[in-house]
């Protein structure tokens, strides 16, 4: 089952897609198969910003964005046709491929909070974030998870709805988030990747064991 | 200065290594959204340490992951998300502290040393 966001979407972004410019990757992207809808946006050569949406409230956060305009162009289009409203730019780490459209998003949407990394300086920062922090977009939960050696400060977010619990410790069973589209994102950054992970930019040890007094 | 060198680069592999542990306590089912499409290279690097696996599942699953990637890339489709537990079958950087990874790269028995190897036969690559 799709939400009205998601089907309007799909629609428009395929078809756009072709007009748009070639690069990496022709078009945003929707998916729907976990418990947000997420709007995939290539940035650059190889970077991914996203959007996330709240199925149930509309109300939506970016994640990464490193530059502002492919961003402003979707967020306005879907203000227009989906009431959506932008309540969050949240931001993994201080690389400016992450960061770089933080300044002018917040121009053109004054009300979305920019929520990032509170290890490391964050270009237009509203709230800092450490481990364990949690925030809400609309309906869903957002868990911050500190994750440093690419940058000394990177963090991970973790999203979930409130019909999947947040697991965040205990014990993993596969399948046990049940419903379909409801599975929980993690938005890793440059920590974790498909196949690899971040270069180990600024990983000294020392984190660890901060981080390690702090959970214990 | 050596020894400083290779001190802090196992400081940082510990850091890492214990990034994987943190994430992958996470649920299976998870969607990972990930920052860079480096998904086909992280790949490629991966099936060239085939000759060093002894594991049938594992050869499998990293050739079946390969294809699927270059099958969505072809078309410019993003390879993410992924799944935590996609990443636990194949992602070796995720499994170091399995026996059979350790060994790959010389390094049974430590979980640090064997980050610290794969991220440098990456850098590398």
């Amino acid at each position: 089952m799709m939400s009205i966001v998601a089907r309007n979407i799909k629609t428009r972004f395929l078809v756009s897609g072709i007009k748009l410019r070639r690069n990496f990757l022709s078009a945003p992207i929707l998916s729907s198969l976990g418990c947000a809808d997420v709007i995939k946006i290539p940035l650059f050569t190889d970077n991914y910003c996203y959007l996330i949406v709240d199925r149930e409230t509309k109300h939506a956060a970016v994640v990464d964005p490193g530059t502002a305009q492919p961003v402003i162009k979707i967020v306005e289009q879907l203000q227009r046709d989906e009431n959506l409203e932008l309540k969050a730019i949240l931001c993994t780490h201080k690389h400016h491929d992450h960061v770089g459209g933080n300044a002018e998003l917040k121009h053109r949407f004054p009300t979305a909070e920019v929520i990032g990394t509170g290890y490391e300086h964050i270009p237009s920062i509203d709230r800092p974030v450490r481990h364990g922090d949690s925030f809400r977009i609309g309906s869903l939960q957002v868990r911050t998870i500190f994750t440093p050696c690419h940058t000394s400060g990177h963090v991970c977010f973790f999203v979930t709805s409130a019909a999947t619990p947040s697991h965040f410790k205990g014990t993993v069973r596969s399948g046990e988030v049940g419903a379909e589209n409801m599975a929980p994102m993690l938005f890793s950054g440059d920590t974790l990747f498909a196949g690899g992970c971040g270069r180990f930019f600024e990983g000294t040890g020392a984190c660890y064991l901060a981080v390690r007094a702090s959970v214990d | 200065m050596t020894c400083v060198y290779v001190c802090m680069c196992a400081r940082a592999a510990e850091d890492m290594l214990r990034n994987m542990d943190l994430l992958l306590a996470l649920p299976q089912s998870s969607h990972v959204y990930f920052g860079h499409e480096y998904t086909l290279s992280n790949l490629e690097f991966l099936c060239s340490l085939a000759p060093r696996i002894s594991s049938p599942p594992l050869q499998l699953s990293l050739e079946t992951y390969l294809m699927r990637a270059k099958v969505l890339r072809q078309d410019s489709v993003p390879t993410a998300p992924s799944t935590l537990a996609d990443e636990m079958a194949y992602n070796l950087f995720v499994k170091c502290r399995e026996a059979e990874v350790q060994r790959m790269v010389g390094c049974e028995g430590d979980p640090v040393a064997t980050m610290q190897a794969l991220r440098e036969l990456k850098n590398s690559f």
